[in-house]
Parts: structure tokens; C-alpha cells; sequence
């Protein structure tokens, strides 16, 4: 199991909160939303070095360290474009986890769109949830974002 | 424009130990503006800096956010006009309901709640409701006019009643070995599903139960 199907859930409800929103109001609900993001990113890292690696996770940092040297020894298609979209958010952490007071939504917004959106993606386009209604569900509501 | 760059944390309050971060609370400065050398540490990795742009401030001096209260009464000008910082500390006055924050708290402890999403691999979830399980135990505290910013102690006084108490102050241990990168024997085992999900709940528990404290 890539990640758990409750996982994909969540994706989801993150996703259909942001689309339904209107869009003058998008970059405040990410902000809102930044610590269940970063608990997300977290989760899905936790799980797939598990699944991948069959390390321990401790942080992101040194899951991206162990991402770094280890990708090169994955070769499905589907597994090398999940974990380089991985390292695309990992790379982008410090926004989600920054304990400054400022506003986040700069860079956060353009984070969500992009490599969170990307990583999403191949999490739900992954072979190995081709037949996962859930992930089915996920990427019919990407495609649409 | 000002420019304030303050020692807060265990260092300004003479209780840090080996393992302590340096935290330094700034306003209206850039990531250049900082003087080690005026620092009580002979290590710059353990710097953490905490920024404000001045109208984040502004906004949250005028609000009277208890991080401020912390940060006026605790901490120490390292660089700055003196004049400007103790104005702001005499002129500050704290907020009193703090019904806001820990509803916010709630909400996250209740997506943590959510076991079955992490799989059985529970080092993020109890990480993070630390986090959570502390910010809401100084709020809580705050509410009845105890303010401490000081982890082990916050939690010690808001959860004296939780017959989990020494699961939820050994929480620390997990925030230190993921967080702060420390050697450190984790009490429990991260992967123990009944065990962790006894905790998540108990934390998402608690912290419901401080914000209707908060709010009643």
C-alpha cells in the first residue's frame, strides 16, 4: 500500500475545500489551512519511505536526504515520477513549516497549484490505485482543478 | 520602520539545557541581521530566529497576543532602540479570550484524530499533537491568568488531571527525537497502533475540553 485510503480521503477534502471556494478567497484558505498541509506532506512521506525504503521516518529532512541517494535504485515509471514530485514539495518544506508571522500565502498558493497539486497526482495515478475509488475520485477532482 | 531583535526562549529565561534551541524573535529585519556575537552560545546551528514583518506586528501588539506578552516580558534586547522596547512593553496590554486559538488547536487535533490515515506509522501525528497538546495548555492558562511559556510546565499544570499525564508529557520525547534531531530513547513505540490512537484521542480529548473551558 502506497498510502492509506483515509489519506487519499483528506487529499481529497483539501482539494474540493480549495476548488469550492471562490478564487479571491483561495490564498486564505491555504493559510488556514497551512498546518493540516503540513501534517499531509508529513504523512505521505512518513508512508512511502516506509513502503519504499523500509526506513523509519524521523523528519522531512532527513527523508529527503534518504530520497536524494536512494531514487536512483527505483525503476518503475510510476514510482520514479512519485517520488521526484515528492522531492519537489520536500525541497519547498520550509513554507509549510516556517514558524515565522508572516504571510505565507506568496508562496504557499503557488506550492499548492503546483508541486502539492503534481505529487497528488502521482499519488492517484499510481498503478498500484488504478482500481482505488478513492484515488479514483482524487484524480477526477485534479483534473478539474 | 523598526527593527528589534530579541533573545527569547529558555536563554532568556536562564532554564535551557544541552539540548536548547537559541531563539531569537525579530521584526522588520532581513535574514542578515543578526550579530552572533552578542549571542550566549558558542554554536550558531541552534539559532532559530522567529521573523515579523512590522505590520504582522503591528497587527498582533494591537491584538495583544499572548507570543507577545511572552516576548515582552521574557525576552532581552540584543539589538534595537531601547527606548522603542520599552515602550512597547509598558504600552502592551494582553488579550483576554483566547476562544479563537484553541478552536483552531481543536481542529487540528481532531484531524490527528483521524487514525486510520497514517497506516500505522504514528511519528508525524504524535509530533505534531504535542505541538498542539502545548500551545492549547498555554492558552488554556493564560485564561486563568498563569502565563508560562515553558513546555514541561504548561503541561504539567493544564493536564494535572489527565490520567494519562506521563504518556502525554513523554509526547516531548518524540517532538525532540523528530524535530530537534535528538539521540533520545522514545518511550513508547511510534508504530504501536492501540497505544498511539489511546493518545491521539486522549490529546484531541483534551484539548476540546480546554477550549470549552475557554469558551464557557
Amino acid at each position: 500500500m502506497l498510502v492509506t485510503d483515509s489519506l487519499l480521503i483528506q487529499i481529497h477534502s483539501i482539494f474540493s475545500g480549495f476548488v469550492t471556494i471562490r478564487t479571491n478567497e483561495q490564498g486564505d484558505f491555504l493559510q488556514r489551512n497551512r498546518k493540516k498541509l503540513k501534517i499531509l506532506i508529513e504523512t505521505i512521506t512518513e508512508q512511502l519511505v516506509a513502503s519504499y525504503f523500509k526506513k523509519g521516518f524521523v523528519n522531512v529532512p532527513t527523508a529527503l536526504l534518504l530520497i536524494n541517494t536512494r531514487i536512483q535504485e527505483l525503476t518503475d515509471r510510476d514510482d520514479v515520477s512519485l517520488f521526484e514530485s515528492l522531492q519537489s514539495v520536500l525541497r519547498h518544506y520550509e513554507i509549510l513549516a516556517d514558524k515565522s508571522y508572516i504571510d505565507h500565502k506568496p508562496k504557499l498558493e503557488p506550492l499548492f497549484r503546483k508541486e502539492i497539486k503534481i505529487l497528488c497526482m502521482n499519488i492517484a495515478l499510481h498503478k498500484e490505485f488504478v482500481k482505488n475509488a478513492h484515488a479514483a475520485n482524487l484524480r477526477r477532482l485534479l483534473n478539474d482543478c | 520602520m523598526t527593527k528589534l531583535v530579541v533573545l527569547i526562549g529558555s536563554y532568556a529565561r536562564g532554564d535551557f539545557n544541552q539540548y536548547s534551541d537559541c531563539d531569537i524573535f525579530r521584526v522588520g529585519c532581513e535574514n542578515t541581521d543578526l550579530d552572533y556575537s552578542m549571542l550566549p552560545i558558542t554554536d550558531q546551528s541552534i539559532v532559530s530566529c522567529i521573523d515579523y514583518d512590522n505590520e504582522t506586528f503591528a497587527k498582533l501588539y494591537n491584538a495583544g497576543s499572548l507570543f507577545l506578552y511572552h516576548v515582552l516580558h521574557e525576552g532581552i534586547l540584543i539589538s534595537g532602540d531601547i527606548e522603542i522596547w520599552q515602550g512597547l512593553q509598558d504600552g502592551f496590554s494582553v488579550q483576554r479570550s483566547f476562544s479563537k486559538e484553541l478552536e483552531e488547536i481543536s481542529l487540528i487535533t481532531e484531524f490527528l484524530s483521524n487514525i486510520e490515515m497514517f497506516g500505522g506509522k504514528f511519528l508525524t501525528p504524535l509530533v505534531n499533537a504535542f505541538t498542539e497538546l502545548k500551545n492549547a495548555s498555554v492558552f488554556y492558562l493564560a485564561h486563568q491568568g498563569i502565563y508560562t511559556f515553558e513546555k514541561t510546565q504548561c503541561l504539567r499544570l493544564a493536564l494535572s488531571n489527565s490520567t494519562m499525564l506521563p504518556e502525554l508529557l513523554s509526547l516531548k520525547k518524540f517532538y525532540d527525537y523528530s524535530v530537534r534531531g535528538q539521540d533520545v530513547d522514545l518511550p513508547f513505540d511510534p508504530n504501536s497502533h492501540d497505544k498511539c490512537r489511546e493518545v491521539l484521542l486522549e490529546v484531541h480529548k483534551l484539548t476540546l475540553g480546554m477550549r470549552n473551558a475557554c469558551n464557557g
